[in-house]
Formats: structure tokens, C-alpha cells, sequence
């Protein structure tokens, strides 16, 4: 058994052909241990829901390798991609599509189990079946078995979601901005229960998040990745990450982030980055992609050589200016 | 009623407003109390369905077909006299809107017109108000307003709603809100879809442009951390009613309404977190506003409910300096734990 659960070296993603090429994701090296929570937080477009359904082999990659539990997965036979699928499961953004409106809970959470065998007898299904939603809170239990999709609310929804995820006893699971469409006051519900979860099961999470206050909640034990255009730029522990933040991009999204306390929010401190927009992945500028917001970038090196994910086991940055002193 | 300095702008006085549905009458506002002064910023928050679209929406008197005026108005106070929005023609109202009170409206990303440009939507805008500008004259002023809102003003103007970025689309839809000049801006949910550099962007410029000129801002907002940012005045909405009202400082520090408090304690906080524990979800779901029983709608899910709040609904009363609230218990509502 490998320690690690998954890792990832040189992963490259395209998309398109020839002049319409796109690279997506730019050489990502890092790797999940068994029970460990990794947040990965950027902007829309950076690449991280491209990220998250390469690990989840809902989308091929380009290049580079992406092995779990030891195994290549490109490589994977019919018969262990069947286990892999078992193994990893995911939780997608919007729970209003990803329930299918013409099933009741029960066909939703049931059909994963019939499909890989796992109860046969009716009964044991339905035992099954209710273990799970009682697990996520969905209680009482006969309440929710013949309702359908639509008579839920959101959070409800969200949480048949984790129930379907939770059918096949998986190893690893993608979450996708799994709470970024759930009302305030029931956020933190759902992620605690994903939490409990994962002690009671020894699931690893891959969460994705544009949120950072709710990455640094989630993963508090875990680690957090900053990604832009494509690249992780910061990868750090939780604490590390977000008090000793390195990188100009990190600094500037820690000092954006508006706080719900009056006082604190208006007097954090800001780190101001150059005015524009973000490059287009079609023309990422050469050397490190950030230099043409970053307000340290020096000549000649932040413009010619690409920086390196480098520095101890808690915390690495892609940064020359940072990693030079 | 308040000792305030500042003017009375607009007053809404015990509105309560329902859509007709096959099931019966759905009560999204009801009874609610709400003053905006001269400028001030006002922040609603409270979740989805908690009735802040529609109360914004019948305050420019663009409620959906189904709905239904139950009691109450809304005055609007113009060079001392008042106008009453909610008795309004619609040729006269159209002369309020956008003129007096503009709303931004939420998914504004998709507000702007894909076969036209950016310019059009201000000339159009300007045009339909019919107050004898001249093509050039609009322009110019459009360009002054994109330029206050850090946008290339040129460029901007000659674009297709496509050729613009998420933030700077937000950008311009907020300079084409002031184009008229308004006393009144609602902007439903200014920053949700935006990107967090984007979204402090516009927090900053909405801050800037609140200093340059005079006019107040109603933010309906399910993100607290807007409200902190923006607003003087906090009103937290609970099924269709107003439950607490106060000063952001009063609201975000000593809360006194159950839900208000809930609502604090939900959100994580980035920087000085260190009282994780502290943090919990309201257990429950919002109630069905069809059916609505004579009781507080938040006793179901609150921590603090006596017997007295099963058998009628608390109304909202003074329990401080320009803090009003809707509880019984709200004696017992801890302040807020602050930690640094």
C-alpha cells in the first residue's frame, strides 16, 4: 500500500487542438495522504473544477501522471477502473441538477448499491438505504424515501448528494463547491457532517473552493493549495497558509476577503496588486504568469524563468522573489 | 421617532405584500417598517425566500403579476412632499424609477442587452426619462461615471456586453444606475458570482462613490461580511418580517434577536478565528409562508423560545437606541464573543 493516496507529478491539461490549443492545468505535483483534507481555492477560470474532475477520471489529462493508491490511472483495466469508481466519489456545486428530478431519494441512494452488488434482498437494501440518511441527518428517515428531488430544500438536497456519495464506502472524495449555493445558516452543518464523516470513515477530501474563509474552516487540520492560471502557486497547512502567507497572490486575496465583524473588516490590512484583469489562458504571459499583477516582480528572472513549488513539507511557494531571499 | 439629523428619504409603514399561487395566498412581506435616510446605507440580510427581492421590487413598484398589495405604503419624501410609491399610476411611478430610485438587480451579469452596445444601454437609459440631453451630452457623462468606476471609459462604451469581463460588466451596470442622478440606489446582491479581488474591487469603488455624492443605498445581501463592509444600518429579515433593526455595530456585536445571533454565528471568519466551537448552524428550515400561524415563524428553530412564543407572534419594539427588535426573549440574546 503506497503511503500516499494519491499523487499527482507534471499533470498538464489541455484542451483543443492545434491553434485553438488551451492549457488549463501547467505542471501540478502534490499528493493527498490517506484521511488528510486538501483544499485547493482560486479564481473562476484558474483551473481547479478541471482539477477536480481529472482526479475524480471524469476528464482525461494531457500529460504528466496521476496515480492512486499506486496505480496509474490512465492505465487502469476495465476491472479496477470498476473499484476506482467505487473508491472515488463525487460531490458536485449545484444540488438542484445533480439529483435526478424523476427518482425518489430512496432509487437515488439504492441504484449505486444494486449497481455494485452490495445488497441484494430488498431489505437490506432499504436498511442500507436508511443507515446512510440517517448518517447525514436526514431524519426522520421515512419521511425523506419517497420524496422526490424537488420537494427538498437546498440543503436538504445537498445532503442526499453526500448520502449518494456515501453509498459505495469511498476512499476519496471531490467536493465542489459544495456549499457555495447553501443558505449562511446551514453552511456549517454540512460541512460538519462532511467532517464527522471523514473521522468515522478515513476518507481524504479534495475540496474545492473559490471561498477562503471556508477552506481555512474546513481543512483546519489539512492543507490548503492557492492556484492560478493553472499552476499551484502557494501549498501550505491551514495555519501556515493563511497567517504566514508568502506569495503576493495569497497575501492579496487574505487582505480582499471582506469579514463579517464590522471593525475587523475595515481595518485589514490590504495588499494591493497591480491594476488589470487576469490573462487569458490562451496568452499566459511568459515566466511566472503572475508578473503582470504583481507588484514585486523584478527583472530579468520574474519574466523569463517560470518559478519552482519549492520550500519545506508545510509550506512551498511558487514565487523568485520570495524563494531568492 | 428616531433622533436622527439626517432626513427622511423614504418610509415604508407596515407593508405586507402576497402572491396569489394555486395554493393559496403566499405572505412575503408582511408588516414591515422600514426608514432609508438621506445618505445612509441600508443592508437587508436574511436567506433565500425571506421576502428582501420583493420588498425591494414593490419599493420601485415592479412586483411580479401575482402579487398582491395587503395593507400598508411606501412614502417617498422629494423637496419636502411626500409621494406615496404605493398609490402611484404607472406613468407616474415610471418618472421615480431609475430617476429617484434605481435597482440594481441581481445576475446583473445578464442585465445588458448582447446585440447592442455598452453606449446604447446609457443613451436609451437617459433617453427614456426624456429630460432633453443631447446624445453628446449623455456621453460625456457616461464617461465621467465609467472613469470614476476605474473602467476605460472608451472602450467600455463601444464594447458588446460579451467583450466585458464578469467584474467589469458590474462595473459599468453600476455607473449606468447613477446616470440619472438618483436620490436612492438598491443594489440585490452587488457582489455574489464575483471573484474575491473582483468583488473587493467593487466594494471599494461603491465606498468611493458613496463619499463623492449624496444618496443613500439599500444592499439586500445572504453575505454578512457585505453588510459589515457597506452598511450604517443593518435590518435582518426572518419570514417576510423585519425581526431586527439596528445600527451594523448594535446588529454584528450585541444582537438581540435569536436569528440575528444564529446568523452571526454561522459565518467563519478568516482572520482571528480562533473561537471555532463557537460556530453552528440553525438547525431547521425557514417556514412555509402560505400557512402561517400565529406565533414567532423563528420559535421552531431558536434556542431561546419560552411557551410565549408559541402562542403569538412577538411585533417589533425599541430596545435601544435606534434598535428595534421582534422578541420576547431578547433580554436573554448573548452579545457576540469578540476576540481581539
Amino acid at each position: 500500500m503506497a503511503a500516499n493516496l494519491i499523487e499527482i507529478s507534471n499533470l498538464h491539461k489541455k484542451f483543443g487542438q492545434g491553434k485553438k490549443e488551451v492549457w488549463v492545468l501547467r505542471g501540478l505535483n502534490f499528493s493527498i495522504k490517506r484521511k488528510e483534507t486538501f483544499c485547493i481555492v482560486g479564481e473562476s477560470g484558474c483551473g481547479k473544477t478541471t482539477l477536480g474532475r481529472i482526479l475524480a477520471n471524469t476528464e482525461s489529462y494531457s500529460k504528466g501522471s496521476y496515480r492512486f493508491s499506486g496505480q496509474e490511472v490512465k492505465d487502469l483495466t476495465k476491472k479496477d477502473l470498476r473499484s476506482f469508481k467505487k473508491d472515488v466519489q463525487m460531490i458536485h456545486q449545484d444540488p438542484f441538477a445533480s439529483l435526478n428530478p424523476v427518482q425518489t431519494i430512496f432509487s437515488i441512494i439504492a441504484n449505486p448499491l444494486k449497481r455494485h452488488n452490495i445488497t441484494k434482498k430488498y431489505n437490506e437494501t432499504y436498511k442500507e438505504v436508511s443507515r446512510i440518511l440517517d448518517l447525514v441527518g436526514l431524519t426522520p428517515v421515512e419521511d425523506f424515501l419517497d420524496k422526490y428531488p424537488h420537494q427538498l430544500s437546498g440543503g436538504q438536497k445537498q445532503r442526499v448528494s453526500i448520502a449518494r456519495a456515501l453509498t459505495l464506502d469511498p476512499s476519496f472524495m471531490v467536493v465542489d463547491e459544495a456549499v457555495s449555493m447553501i443558505d449562511t445558516s446551514l453552511r456549517i452543518s454540512i460541512l460538519n457532517s462532511l467532517k464527522k464523516l471523514q473521522m468515522k470513515y478515513n476518507v481524504s477530501f479534495f475540496f474545492i473552493t473559490h471561498d477562503l474563509t471556508i477552506a481555512n474552516y474546513f481543512a483546519k487540520e489539512g492543507r490548503i493549495a492557492v492556484m492560478y492560471l493553472g499552476k499551484i502557486v502557494e501549498l501550505g497547512e491551514t495555519d501556515e497558509l493563511i497567517y504566514n502567507a508568502k506569495h503576493p497572490y495569497t497575501k492579496a486575496l487574505i487582505g480582499a476577503i471582506p469579514e463579517a465583524d464590522p471593525i475587523i473588516t475595515k481595518s485589514k490590512e490590504r495588499f494591493q496588486l497591480k491594476e488589470g484583469n487576469i490573462p487569458e489562458l490562451k496568452n499566459i504571459p511568459s515566466g511566472c504568469a503572475f508578473n503582470t499583477r504583481c507588484p514585486w516582480a523584478e527583472e530579468p528572472v520574474c519574466y523569463d524563468k517560470d518559478p519552482l513549488l519549492i520550500g519545506s513539507e508545510e509550506h512551498q511557494v511558487a514565487c523568485h522573489v520570495v524563494n531568492n531571499n | 421617532m428616531t433622533k436622527a439629523m439626517k432626513k427622511e428619504l423614504l418610509k415604508i409603514n407596515d407593508l405586507s405584500i402576497a402572491y396569489n399561487t394555486p395554493r393559496g395566498k403566499l405572505h412575503a412581506v408582511r408588516n414591515v417598517n422600514l426608514t432609508v435616510h438621506e445618505n445612509e446605507v441600508v443592508a437587508l440580510i436574511g436567506e433565500s425566500g425571506c421576502g428582501k427581492t420583493t420588498l425591494c421590487l414593490s419599493i420601485v413598484q415592479l412586483d411580479e403579476d401575482n402579487a398582491q398589495l395587503l395593507n400598508g405604503e411606501i412614502n417617498y419624501y422629494k423637496d419636502g412632499e411626500v409621494k406615496i410609491l404605493t398609490q402611484m399610476s404607472e406613468r407616474d411611478i415610471k418618472i421615480i424609477r431609475w430617476q429617484e430610485i434605481a435597482l440594481m438587480f441581481q445576475a446583473s451579469q445578464s442585465v445588458f442587452n448582447p446585440v447592442i452596445k455598452i453606449k446604447e444601454h446609457f443613451i436609451d437609459t437617459v433617453k427614456a426619462h426624456d429630460n432633453g440631453y443631447s446624445r453628446k451630452a449623455i456621453i460625456d457623462k457616461s464617461k465621467n461615471l465609467l472613469s470614476k468606476m476605474q473602467l476605460d471609459a472608451d472602450r467600455v462604451l463601444n464594447s458588446y456586453a460579451h467583450e466585458l469581463s464578469g467584474g467589469m460588466k458590474q462595473r459599468a451596470l453600476i455607473a449606468l444606475s447613477f446616470i440619472l442622478d438618483p436620490k436612492i440606489v438598491i443594489f440585490d446582491e452587488p457582489t455574489t458570482a464575483l471573484d474575491v479581488l473582483t468583488q473587493r474591487k467593487i466594494i471599494d469603488l461603491l465606498r468611493l462613490i458613496k463619499e463623492e455624492y449624496d444618496f443613500s443605498i439599500i444592499i439586500i445581501t445572504h453575505d454578512l461580511a457585505i453588510a459589515a463592509e457597506l452598511a450604517d444600518k443593518v435590518a435582518t429579515m426572518y419570514a417576510g418580517q423585519i425581526v431586527e433593526n439596528g445600527k451594523t455595530e448594535d446588529i454584528f456585536y450585541s444582537p438581540s434577536h435569536p436569528y440575528s445571533y444564529g446568523l452571526i454565528n454561522a459565518v467563519p471568519k478568516l482572520i482571528s478565528d480562533k473561537c471555532e466551537g463557537d460556530l453552528s448552524s440553525i438547525p431547521g428550515s425557514p417556514p412555509d409562508l402560505i400557512d402561517i400561524e400565529n406565533k414567532c415563524q423563528f420559535s421552531p428553530r431558536c434556542n431561546f423560545a419560552t411557551e410565549e412564543c408559541f402562542r403569538d407572534e412577538p411585533t417589533i419594539s425599541k430596545v435601544g437606541e435606534s434598535h428595534f427588535v421582534a422578541c420576547y426573549n431578547y433580554k436573554n440574546v448573548p452579545p457576540i464573543r469578540r476576540d481581539n
